[in-house]
């Protein structure tokens, strides 16, 4: 006779998938990242070039910045918390976006999820004591380590906090770019799968890659999102 | 390795450190610190150099302290090894600005690094506008920069990229580029940046945004009191135009960072004199006269 299946190791799948809801409370919905400025600018027009972008440009940048981030404040967040180590990958979480409204949409999500996390779990878990300690502390609070932290609260493996990093931050890209585009719905979820298995490989190099060489450039990605600022209509926060 | 110490008449007394080490490839620094006198004039407190740096007769203008930073030999090659440090006191005021593009050679295997840091205290002035990096065909080059920032310290620093020897052919041709810049305000980072790229890379990158040829600078600007609401940024943000591409944003209160792609390394270098000029507005240091032809 078989053993029966054992739910509790598969808890966290649901609980994982509900965070990257497009209804999950964060606010993702709100911001576009960048990418209205750069439809204003020309650079994005079609699926194609957003494809070209997410490829050539997004996925590296995120294996540069957010998700070695997150893999850090995962391994840190285990059983006994290393808080300072969670402190500083706060820090350079917010430091690795290069403009205002980047930086406050990172922080605006984190912010939120982490006090949601704190309203579903309660009071006295890993959310609520980071919660403590970064607002003693004066923290910021990025979405790359809020991510982390809420999956390891939920219970969830590195990898699977990494792919569920992933697929929020390009999904919100898509889902903001089908706003922003002339972009039908067959159209964005190929393109989304498409980036999201190319994405395995950033992942897989995240885990390994060095504190030192955490960081990205993109001056053209970083004027739009600072011209954006001051557009004078706007869909989106960022 | 000479190393020069400030003597109470206001003179520089140099002496002979330890001998630069032997080997092919070239292991220098400058260490420089300037301070203020009783008077308000800004001098050389400390200072140690070693080959390949060399600084010019420093010239106080009145306002700033004018000191050319020279690298004696024709640029940057494998193995090398330079480390700038350089810090500005409270009270004091430095301009420091090079004489001639930097460039990091072709490298046919190993690679060269340069660690450069940047202190500016409370109270200070400090001025960084050096000229272009040029990374030529086959180089590979690393570099770190640091930019540590008080609170109440002004701060115009200023980094230039060029995608190569454009006038000679070559765009693009590097083989690997790995720039670092910190942005430190009050001892917390604010911003890190990096690029890690092949010549090839970043013109994939460019031609997706438009350009052929893109010639890059990066100003971090830092004044007290500067708001978001000043007129200056009005006249930064017009720089946007005529094919260049600017942006400026706040990386905190009162430290801004201002980005700029032109298409021609002639047009950066104009948008980069406006910016210094528009900047000056609020940071009356950049009001001196950088004295380059």
């Amino acid at each position: 006779m078989s053993a029966p299946p054992d739910h509790t190791a598969a808890a966290w799948i649901p609980r994982l998938l509900q965070t990257t809801d497009s209804f999950y409370p964060t606010g993702t919905y709100a911001h576009s990242f960048g990418l209205e400025g750069l439809v204003q600018d020309g650079a994005l027009r079609d699926r194609a070039t957003l494809r070209e972008f997410l490829l050539g440009q997004v996925l590296p940048q995120l294996g540069r910045t957010d998700l070695p981030v997150a893999a850090r404040a995962w391994d840190a967040a285990g059983a006994a918390p290393d808080w300072e180590t969670l402190r500083s990958l706060c820090e350079l979480g917010a430091a690795l976006r290069g403009t205002r409204e980047t930086r406050a949409a990172s922080a605006a999500i984190g912010g939120q999820r982490l006090d949601f996390a704190v309203t579903l779990h309660g009071d006295q878990g890993l959310a609520a004591e980071f919660n403590r300690r970064a607002a003693a502390g004066g923290w910021p609070r990025p979405a790359c380590v809020a991510a982390a932290i809420e999956g390891r609260a939920l219970g969830a493996p590195r990898e699977a906090v990494l792919a569920s990093l992933l697929y929020g931050s390009v999904s919100s890209l898509v889902a903001a770019a089908v706003k922003l585009l002339r972009l039908g719905q067959n159209a964005s979820h190929t393109l989304l799968a498409e980036v999201l298995a190319a994405g395995a490989a950033e992942i897989d190099a995240a885990t390994s890659r060095p504190l030192e060489e955490l960081g990205a450039c993109n001056p053209w990605w970083d004027i739009a999102s600072a011209c954006h600022e001051t557009a004078d209509f706007r869909l989106f926060i960022s | 390795m000479f190393e020069s110490v400030a003597t109470p008449d206001g003179g520089h007394k140099a002496r002979a450190t330890n001998n630069a080490s032997a080997g092919p490839a070239l292991r220098g620094h400058l260490h420089l610190v300037v301070a203020a006198r009783p008077s308000g004039e800004t001098y050389r407190a400390r200072q140690s150099f070693r080959a390949p740096f060399h600084l010019s007769k420093p010239y106080w203008d009145g306002r700033v302290l004018q000191v050319q930073l020279v690298n004696s030999t024709a640029g940057i090659l494998a193995g090398d090894e330079l480390e700038l440090d350089i810090a500005v006191e409270a009270g004091a005021a430095l301009s420091l600005t090079t004489p001639a593009a930097a460039r990091a050679f072709m490298m046919r295997s190993g690679a060269a690094l340069c660690r450069q840091r940047f202190v500016a205290q409370a109270g200070s002035s400090l001025e960084y506008s050096p000229e272009t990096l040029f990374p030529h065909r086959d180089t590979d080059f690393e570099q770190h920069t640091r930019v540590e920032v008080a609170a109440g310290s002004s701060v115009f620093f200023v980094d230039q990229l060029a995608p190569g020897r454009v006038g000679g052919g070559e765009c693009w041709a590097w083989r690997r580029l790995r720039l670092g810049f910190e942005v430190v305000l009050d001892g917390r980072l604010l911003l890190r940046e990096r690029l890690d790229a092949s010549g090839a890379e970043l013109a994939r990158v460019a031609a997706f945004h438009g350009m052929g040829e893109a010639w890059f600078g990066t100003a971090v600007i830092a004044v007290p009191a500067l708001t978001a609401d000043s007129p200056v940024w009005a006249l930064v943000r017009a720089l946007n135009r005529e094919g260049s591409l600017c942006g400026v944003t706040a990386l905190a209160p009162g430290v801004w960072i201002v980005r700029l792609v032109a298409p021609t390394g002639l047009l950066l270098r104009d948008r980069l004199t406006e910016l210094r000029r528009v900047v000056a507005e609020v940071m009356p240091a950049l009001r001196s006269d950088l004295r380059k032809l």
